[in-house]
């Protein structure tokens, strides 16, 4: 809205000065051309930049169809088409369910407006029309559709962005065509989920071909979650395409990712990491962690929790990471996970916990090298919906 | 979470209970406020009232160690529940706070 000069020139004297009304445009419906004057003076006195007129409801509705109007005034008797005739067809057209429709009701024949309310008016005025009665009922309804269109046009705006800014984030994560790639290559059959629980997150994975026989995995996730987080997922994929991992064991990478990342990060903001580098020749896991949900290898029947505490990355200059190597043989699946698999809730509002996600492996894993959905299909039969935190799975298992 | 903030005498108790996540930075800066205010060099966190910490939650203590540490004030965390301790033990947070059963 602008709030120029022009605008105000014509305004009531004594009448507080609220939003400018200069964008708006009102149309009057009354059949007498002395109402349509006395009418149109006060909403000049209102302040209004528009003012258009007709003569019967039919001549209203066209006048309607024809361009945008933000309020209406109308009178009930005139001729073709009446004030009520008018305001139901208004109201049958769903791009004008919210077109605040202001009936000049009389009191002889409709004292308390009850047939305008039912046709669909907003509001009353009653005849003979008070000059800062209508006046005041005018710009309340102006006012509500201005903070209305306001909210909804920032409302639309937000989901747009978060809509654009979600599909970027989901550019960050292997997509299918990649995981598949990347899986018949290193023998192995790759499954993700990634489900940020508002629009966007703070999680964030991805996989490195280091060489034929050996594969990187990265899960990382940001505290907090929503756009804080997501952007900070933006910033450590930057940080990882600077610096990547090809030539490092897992410990020593991940220390070279926290320094950039303890500037980088406001204190209380920090990222839980798990890197593993799979070897497909020497049938092993090696990895280093900082604070992440304890990863979980599923070998021959027998699922052992892996070891990944530490210092989360962004905390302090000198991380104390877990570094670890375990034996990786064929059948053998690991499955990473954020903090939102073992915080969820079941329907006792009890944590799932280790316990909880141990039980549902061992009920999911079987022998088919697709695990993942299973696990997850179970996992959400037992939980509730919606999830607190970024869900964000992955399963690789040897074949 | 709800919070308690009682001045002992070396230094500051503070007593949480409940959920500790995200939606708690905005009472947990009055907790920080106090460790700005206090005396003493000690201040205990009493968890054994306090269900869940998330990542913010982990958060809001580092904030609370960042500002003790230039007063010399050590920060304690003291009593967490079996969940809670587990959590505190895979960020490794004994290594940057005194952890006490």
């Amino acid at each position: 809205m602008s709030g120029g000069a022009d605008s105000e020139k014509g305004a009531f004297p004594g009448a507080p000065r609220r939003i400018a009304f200069g964008d708006f445009r009102v149309l009057i419906v009354d059949d007498s051309r002395f109402n349509r004057e006395i009418l149109s003076r006060f909403m000049h006195w209102v302040g209004i930049g528009g003012v258009d007129f007709a003569t019967n409801g039919q001549e209203g509705l066209q006048q309607l169809a024809a361009r945008h109007y933000d309020l209406v005034l109308l009178d009930i008797d005139m001729p073709v088409m009446d004030g009520l005739a008018m305001c139901r067809q208004v109201r049958t057209n769903p791009a004008w369910a919210d077109l605040p429709v202001l009936m000049q009701t009389s009191s002889r024949s409709d004292p308390a407006g009850v047939k305008c309310f039912e046709a669909g008016a907003s509001d009353i005025l009653a005849k003979p029309i008070n000059p800062g009665e209508c006046m005041a009922r005018v710009r309340l309804h102006l006012e509500k559709q201005f903070f209305f269109r306001n909210l909804s046009d920032f409302h639309r705006r937000l989901q747009s962005d978060l809509k654009l800014a979600r599909n970027m984030q989901l550019s960050l994560i292997p997509d299918q065509r990649a995981i598949t790639a990347a899986g018949l290559r290193h023998g192995l059959s790759i499954e993700g989920r990634f489900e940020p629980s508002d629009e966007l997150g703070g999680d964030f994975w991805t996989m490195f071909d280091l060489d034929e026989n050996r594969l990187g995995i990265l899960a990382a996730d940001f505290s907090g979650h929503g756009i804080s987080a997501a952007i900070n997922t933006f910033r450590f994929h930057t940080l990882i395409e600077r610096i990547p991992p090809h030539g490092y064991e897992p410990a020593a990478w991940l220390t070279m990712l926290n320094r950039p990342l303890k500037d980088l990060l406001p204190v209380g903001q920090f990222a839980t990491c798990f890197y593993g580098i799979i070897d497909r020749a020497a049938g092993t896991l090696r990895y280093a962690a900082a604070g992440a949900p304890s990863p979980l290898l599923y070998c021959a029947g027998k699922s052992t929790l892996l070891d990944a505490s530490g210092l989360m990355l962004g905390v302090s200059n000198n991380p104390l990471l877990t570094a670890d190597e375990v034996a990786f043989p064929q059948g053998t699946s690991l499955l990473v996970y954020s903090d939102a698999v073992t915080e969820a809730e079941d329907r006792n509002g009890h944590l799932l916990g280790e316990e909880g996600l141990l039980r549902l492996v061992d009920q999911t894993f079987g022998t088919d090298e697709k695990r993942l959905a299973p696990f997850l299909a179970a996992f959400d039969t037992v939980v509730q919906r919606p999830l607190a935190d970024d869900l964000t799975a992955i399963c690789i298992s040897r074949l | 979470m709800d919070y308690a903030v009682q001045t002992a005498a070396d230094g500051l108790r503070v007593t949480l209970a409940g959920r500790m996540t995200l939606v708690d930075h905005e009472k947990f800066r009055a907790v920080v406020e106090s460790i700005e205010r206090m005396q003493g060099e000690r201040c205990v966190f009493d968890l054994s009232g306090l269900e869940f910490v998330d990542s913010s939650g982990l958060g809001m203590f580092l904030i609370a160690r960042d500002v003790a540490l230039p007063k010399n004030v050590e920060i304690e965390l003291f009593g967490a529940q079996e969940s809670v301790r587990r959590i505190l033990q895979i960020a490794k947070f004994q290594t940057l706070f005194r952890v006490t059963p």
